[in-house]
């Protein structure tokens, strides 16, 4: 099969879809890889990097899409990009497809086979495809609140961990999946006193078990998140309900009750944040304050990292690039039903069930789509 | 308690007028005592006047202050005109060692060496200037700046995690990568307060860690207290170039007390690095060990060099002003105390480690590296304090 992979094309986005090390492996497998030039160039992988494992680097993005069958890539695609796709020609990335009526309708005019990241399933639940970025996402919201805690981002000038004989922030994460999970790691390992809140038993038992008596866990109940949000240096949401908008459990009121000074960072933003007082911000100007309150609500935060980030999205999505590939895309989705769930739109046609729902096209299931 | 206070009173141990004016230095938010510090002294029968807002840049409001027993006066000029000692932050500015009189103790971070005009300023003044910086400890060390580098050890970690971000011009690594992704080579330079700190912070972060330095005793010393976690590495230019060039961060954390930072990374080994790698200079405030680092400031903090992050800004621990005015309080408090119960002779006449912090008194000064560098007349403390052995 010809793989192709564009340069990214949204603003500041510097990952992209394979890395050499990937392109390598397709090679390896017989394919044919080839790359728009300077496609990693904002992470230090060279043209020379990837050709050295075998991709051919082509000059532009035209190229790339005129000739691939498959397209690989981490964003969804731009207007100028959609425009490119031809009828039965693979799109392998991140779509998001529901909240975006315009996206979808190019899409179904291109007849392209849209498989999005986001909705591939595991057989152990969860959005394999989508962990990664909650990984990265989890552990950049402590030193993004660690650094907005100092006095010239408008914090309260407290270190996180404190230094003996000084007591460390009080740091509380909303959320025990994920996000919430690797937020803690980083809290605890920088030193700070770390309280979990999740409504679920099992999943605070689970970071008892994972981080012993260093973590204090809270059942969650609106007075729970009142008394410790309004005590807290640092509070981290990490609430995501997929496929849902993130439940606002921070109001107005419990913002304005925290110290001056104090931090929040709503990792949730990408699903309309989990605090009241939230808003969409950006890396280049990544806060606000709101009675006193630093906010960081960066959408897309794994993008500030996007070398560890394209390598860890490239871990998981290289076994079904491979599997694509491999197989033909028909035999691939026929054979994994957790790829299957993946596939948003075949040729025209709607085959995920809520994104046909969110913007009222026809539904055609995947099997009936496929022929199976 | 008030039985105590009556014995000392009867032991002709008077209160003492202790003075905390509020900062005026550029975005300086630290205070000279926190109310806890301030409760300890008036429960030692000593009167504490505080200038208006003096902690308000770190949540202590004039009403904590007053809970601790201490008064509120609307200005600095009160605080100077009626403390009998003043207890700072910052060395004072122009402005105010105008207002230091003669016989007043000062007890702040002083750094006269390279400040001619406030150590006429101090001489002209007449007071008994102590500078927290040049106190010694019993176990060795200067155990009022070792509070300073510990928050900028632990500091350091976390605004290198922040500089490695694609926005900052970083290489776009998460500092402890994630499972199946590499973590950041972070290389720490000089296992002082400072490195250790900053070891302690990376791996709790989970990088790869690590530490150069020329004491083979302390890199004994490290590998005991973290074990395998972290690689130890004895600092040699070679050392240093394989290991400074392969680096996502290095902290450059070389201090020698009292003289200009040798500059162990050239700018040949910083073009060699990664483009977007990062370098935080913690030895900046002694002219930094990197050959491309120049401070900065919180305001502007980073600048680039040879396609590497720079991070280099003096005065780091005023960024986390409330964490760092509790860890410079938990130093300079059995100090303080001592000068108010004992009063300043007795305390220096009593406290070997307590005098070496004395620079200037009625005009001399007596401290012999501030001495030298002014080339004026040093005259030592034991003379000054009229103290013969």
């Amino acid at each position: 099969m010809l793989i192709g992979v564009p340069k990214e094309i949204k603003n500041h986005e510097y990952r992209v879809g394979l890395v050499p090390t990937s392109a390598g492996e397709l090679v390896h497998n017989g394919h044919e890889v080839i790359i728009e030039t300077n496609a990693g160039s904002g992470i230090d992988m060279t043209d020379a990097d990837y050709e050295a494992v075998g991709a051919k680097i082509v000059e532009t993005a035209d190229e790339v899409f005129a000739r691939a069958d498959m397209v690989i890539k981490v964003k969804e695609p731009q207007a100028e990009e959609r425009k490119k796709l031809r009828p039965g020609q693979i799109l392998f990335t991140y779509l998001h497809l529901a909240p975006d009526p315009e996206q979808t309708k190019d899409l179904i005019e291109s007849g392209a086979v849209c498989i999005a990241y986001e909705t591939v399933t595991s057989p152990t639940g969860g959005l394999p495809l989508l962990a990664p970025m909650s990984e990265v996402a989890g552990r950049m919201s402590i030193q993004a609140g660690a650094s907005c805690l100092e006095k010239a981002q408008g914090g309260r000038g407290v270190l996180l961990g404190g230094v003996p004989g000084v007591p460390p922030a009080d740091v509380v994460i909303l959320g025990g999946g994920i996000v919430g999970t690797n937020a803690a790691m980083m809290a605890l390992g920088l030193g700070a006193c770390v309280t979990i809140v999740d409504r679920s038993a099992d999943v605070l038992r689970r970071q008892v078990v994972q981080f012993g008596t260093d973590v204090r866990t809270m059942f969650s109940t609106r007075t729970a998140v009142e008394t410790l949000v309004a005590g807290a240096d640092l509070v981290i949401g990490g609430v995501l309900i997929p496929g849902a908008a993130a439940p606002k459990l921070v109001t107005c009121e419990m913002v304005a009750s925290m110290k001056p000074g104090a931090v929040v960072v709503d990792v949730a933003i990408d699903q309309g944040g989990c605090f009241e007082t939230s808003h969409a911000t950006t890396h280049s100007d990544p806060t606000y304050v709101v009675d006193d309150v630093v906010h960081y609500c960066v959408a897309n935060m794994p993008g500030g990292v996007a070398r560890t980030s394209t390598f860890a999205l490239n871990n998981v999505t290289l076994p079904f690039t491979l599997a694509l590939a491999n197989k033909g895309y028909k035999q691939a989705l026929a054979d994994d039903p957790h790829l299957r769930e993946g596939l948003n739109l075949h040729e025209g046609r709607v085959t995920y069930q809520p994104v046909a729902e969110a913007l009222g096209h026809d539904y055609v299931t995947s099997e009936k789509a496929l022929g199976l | 308690m008030l039985s105590l206070r009556r014995q000392r009173q009867s032991r002709g141990n008077g209160k003492m007028l202790v003075g905390v004016p509020k900062e005026i230095k550029n975005h300086e938010y630290r205070v000279g005592l926190v109310p806890a510090s301030v409760r300890e002294l008036v429960h030692h029968g000593h009167e504490v006047l505080v200038e208006t807002q003096a902690g308000a840049g770190i949540g202590f409001d004039d009403k904590a202050y007053e809970a601790a027993g201490a008064k509120v006066l609307n200005t600095a000029d009160e605080v100077f005109k009626k403390a009998e000692m003043i207890v700072k932050v910052k060395e004072p500015q122009a402005v105010e060692y105008g207002k230091l009189r003669e016989g007043q103790v000062l007890f702040t971070y002083l750094h006269l060496a390279p400040d001619a005009p406030q150590t006429r300023g101090l001489m002209e003044s007449g007071c008994i200037a102590i500078a927290y910086e040049t106190v010694t400890g019993a176990s060795g060390g200067l155990p009022l700046l070792s509070p300073m580098s510990e928050v900028a050890g632990r500091m350091s970690v976390q605004v290198g995690a922040h500089c490695l971000e694609k926005e900052q011009g970083g290489s776009g690594m998460l500092l402890g990568g994630v499972p199946g992704v590499a973590a950041s080579k972070v290389v720490i330079i000089g296992g002082g307060v400072s490195g250790t700190n900053a070891a302690r912070m990376a791996m709790g972060m989970e990088a790869h860690v690590t530490v150069i330095d020329r004491s083979i005793e302390r890199l004994y010393a490290l590998d005991l207290q973290f074990g395998p976690m972290l690689n130890t590495i004895y600092s040699t230019v070679d050392a240093i170039e394989s290991h400074v060039t392969g680096a996502d961060l290095v902290v450059g954390a070389v201090l020698v007390p009292g003289a200009a930072a040798p500059k162990l990374v050239t700018r040949e080994m910083v073009k060699r690095m990664r483009p977007g790698s990062v370098l935080v200079d913690i030895a900046i405030d002694q002219g930094g060990c990197f050959e491309t680092s120049r401070g900065t400031t919180h305001d502007n903090p980073t600048y680039m060099e040879e396609g590497c992050v720079h991070y280099c800004v003096t005065n780091m621990p005023g960024a986390v002003a409330r964490t760092s005015t509790f860890a410079l309080n938990n130093a300079t408090l059995p100090f303080t105390l001592a000068l108010a119960n004992k009063g300043h002779q007795r305390a220096l006449a009593e406290d070997l480690h307590l005098r070496q912090g004395l620079n200037v008194m009625g005009g001399r000064v007596t401290y012999k590296a501030v001495a030298e560098a002014h080339s004026l007349d040093y005259q030592p403390p034991e003379e000054a304090l009229g103290i013969s052995y």
